[in-house]
């Protein structure tokens, strides 16, 4: 049986490198153009290429978004990208627009997946794609659990379907608010997420809002492997290096306790809290389980949680003098518990019994975000490159 | 180029009828964004009025609906309407797997925005588009001028700007401890006002303001658009009724000037996206 991917987001080539390396098969990025994160930093061509040739160097693979909805004027130069991207050594093409999906299938030899924003939610929808020739359908993020069963059931595509990440009020594609609010056009790349805004309603002082929470699959992974899901997305191009590391880490070690049968309530629970540590909202299975209701939203103004267990990122141990170098990214101090975490999944729990500067001199406080810091440190786990520390769960 | 009248309440249908070409109506359990839906058998009787029917099946399709949805398409099939309105892309697989006859309207409201994709769906078989709201008078015309669909173009509404299947407005009064009414409710944010509705199927919410886009009517006729549609939702009758017969007279070529003039007296002068681009790359020199 062929093993359930783990799809990650990446924003930029460090975070799909980290990403790739904390355990994702997969990274959907977005190039330059026509994609719907104009906000993100996105991919040069250049830097395509070079993120296929990491990818691939591990044997995984890069998706390209393409899901903007067209305008005339997004048409003209859209084949040349095309062809400059399978040039790249992209793997797949995710897409919204059924005219690109023709385009792609009948001159290209290249994967297309159909993307959310179709916001496809039933059998014969997903028929009518395969029979375009579509290779993979990422599902509305509507949809039960017995919904998405018997989808894969009856037509046999590739499902792939979100685990992780923020959610849209609204149908994707289906939402313009953006568009008349701020006249920022969502479905090409400039949602303004008015649905986080806050309204008065005509008949109640209290304020109106629509604002979902979060979705955490993690309880479920095993569930979405026995129905027959093909992917699991994690959402967030434009999350932060930690962030992804945490959540990829995370879903890389339940996805894979899955299948050696080592998926044990402790361990599974041990990684939820890992995962709500990262988290800045509330999060819920939304339609799952049910049909999304009153609690998988929010109803008051405030919905971010600050979060400050990342500590720094590891850029260096010496193991013959045990002196761990990091850059700081929150404040910390001697005494506190901390971990190391690594890309290949070990952590490294320890007290801090000083703070030194880059000179090894002791300061007592790291209070300085980008400042170099070196921590003594006794280990025979391997530390590599993208290693991260953060607060001991429970800990200070 | 026909004047259709999308109909929200049932008894104004009558109101109408001398004043445009045809309806579009929705289908009970099958529509949204419609107060009043219809059935088959009174579909069927409005067929009977001698005006082109059109049918608007546009909420997302869940797998339990697949075979009633089946079933009803069959029916419409067999009844002399114009055209089926569809945002579900499983319309289009049962219309080409059971060979029905029925021309379809590619209605997927926010992305019928390029004459590349209308052309594909052409070729699919679908006849018809029917234009989004969020893009300009210009992108309108070429994209007639580049398709070969007939295109239908809204130019008086409050417009549609998001639809959901949560029920945001029982969601929230449950949050208070108050319990949805089923009424239209207005929010606001900042000094702009919106409307918002919820049904079984989920929730929508559209502009207050109404869409004016009379002024264009000259420059639609003269590119032979097929349709134009004003949306009744939330006007009231008169304002639609004295609103047919400004867009009559506009169309017979009489006094234009002065029945677009009055039309801003009665409708407002918002004109939305038909002269207004939205942006979406706001930090393309960061990206270059």
């Amino acid at each position: 049986m062929k093993k359930i991917e783990l799809l990650s987001p990446a924003g930029d080539l460090e975070r799909l490198k980290v990403t790739l390396l904390y355990g994702a098969d997969a990274v959907y990025i977005g190039g330059r153009e026509y994609s719907l994160r104009a906000n993100a930093t996105n991919f040069s061509i250049n830097e395509i290429k070079e993120a296929c040739d990491f990818a691939h160097s591990l044997n995984k693979k890069v998706y390209l978004t393409l899901n903007i909805v067209f305008h005339n004027e997004d048409i003209e130069g859209v084949d040349d990208y095309i062809k400059e991207v399978v040039d790249a050594g992209i793997d797949a093409f995710i897409v919204s627009d059924p005219f690109i999906i023709s385009h792609i299938k009948n001159n290209y030899d290249v994967e297309v997946h159909l993307s959310t924003q179709a916001s496809t939610t039933n059998i014969d929808s997903v028929l009518y794609f395969k029979e375009e020739g579509i290779d993979r359908v990422v599902l509305a993020r509507e949809l039960s659990k017995d919904e998405i069963k018997e989808i894969i059931d009856k037509t046999k595509v590739d499902i792939e379907v979100f685990i992780h990440g923020a959610m849209c009020t609204f149908y994707s594609g289906r939402c313009v608010l953006s568009n008349y609010l701020t006249n920022r056009d969502s479905n090409r790349g400039g949602c303004s997420q008015v649905c986080r805004f806050a309204f008065n309603i005509e008949d109640n002082n209290d304020k109106f809002t629509m604002a979902t929470k979060d979705l955490n699959m993690s309880k479920y992974i095993k569930d979405l492997i026995e129905i027959g899901v093909s992917s699991l997305k994690v959402e967030g191009r434009m999350r932060s290096l930690y962030y992804l590391a945490t959540v990829i880490g995370t879903y890389r070690k339940i996805i894979d306790a899955c299948y050696n049968n080592t998926l044990t309530e402790e361990y599974l629970n041990n990684q939820v809290q890992i995962l709500n540590r990262v988290a800045n909202r509330e999060t819920s299975t939304h339609y799952f389980l049910k049909q999304a209701d009153y609690t998988d939203q929010y109803y008051t103004g405030r919905q971010e949680l600050s979060n400050q267990d990342y500590l720094g990122l590891i850029t260096g141990y010496d193991k013959k003098n045990n002196i761990l170098t990091l850059v700081e990214r929150n404040y910390f101090e001697k005494g506190w518990e901390v971990e190391v975490f690594t890309p290949k999944g070990d952590v490294i729990s320890f007290s801090i019994d000083e703070v030194y500067d880059e000179e090894l001199n002791p300061i007592g406080v790291a209070r300085h975000p980008e400042e170099v810091i070196k921590l003594k440190l006794d280990t025979t786990l391997e530390i590599d490159e993208y290693s991260m520390m953060r607060i001991k769960n429970g800990g200070n | 180029m026909k004047t259709l009248v999308k109909i929200n309440k049932k008894e104004n249908i009558n109101s109408y009828i001398s004043l445009c070409d045809g309806f579009i109506v929705g289908l009970e359990d099958f529509s949204i964004d419609y107060d009043d839906t219809f059935n088959i058998e009174e579909i069927e009787s409005l067929t009977k009025l001698n005006k082109e029917i059109f049918v608007a099946i546009n909420k997302n399709i869940f797998n339990s609906e697949l075979d009633i949805l089946k079933e009803k398409l069959f029916m419409l099939d067999k009844l002399k309407i114009k055209g089926i309105l569809f945002y579900d892309l499983s319309i289009l697989y049962i219309k080409k797997h059971n060979n029905l006859n029925i021309d379809l309207v590619w209605n997927q409201t926010h992305m019928v925005t390029n004459y590349n994709t209308c052309n594909y769906y052409y070729e699919k078989g679908v006849k018809y588009g029917f234009i989004s709201g969020e893009i300009t008078k210009d992108e309108i015309l070429e994209i007639n001028k580049k398709s070969n669909m007939n295109f239908l173009v809204t130019i008086v509404a409050h417009q549609v700007m998001s639809c959901s299947r949560r029920l945001l407005l029982s969601n929230y009064y449950n949050s208070i401890n108050k319990k949805y009414d089923g009424s239209l409710k207005q929010i606001k944010e900042h000094d702009k006002t919106y409307l918002i509705k919820e049904n079984k199927d989920g929730t929508v919410i559209k502009t207050s303001e109404v869409l004016n886009g009379i002024s264009i009517i000259p420059e639609l006729l003269e590119n032979n658009i097929s349709y134009i549609v004003v949306d009744e939702s939330y006007i009231e009758k008169e304002k639609i009724e004295q609103t047919l017969k400004l867009i009559e007279q506009i169309k017979s070529g009489s006094n234009r000037e002065k029945c677009i003039n009055d039309s801003y007296s009665l409708l407002g002068d918002n004109t939305s996206f038909l002269f207004k681009k939205t942006i979406y790359k706001v930090k393309r020199e960061a990206q270059e």
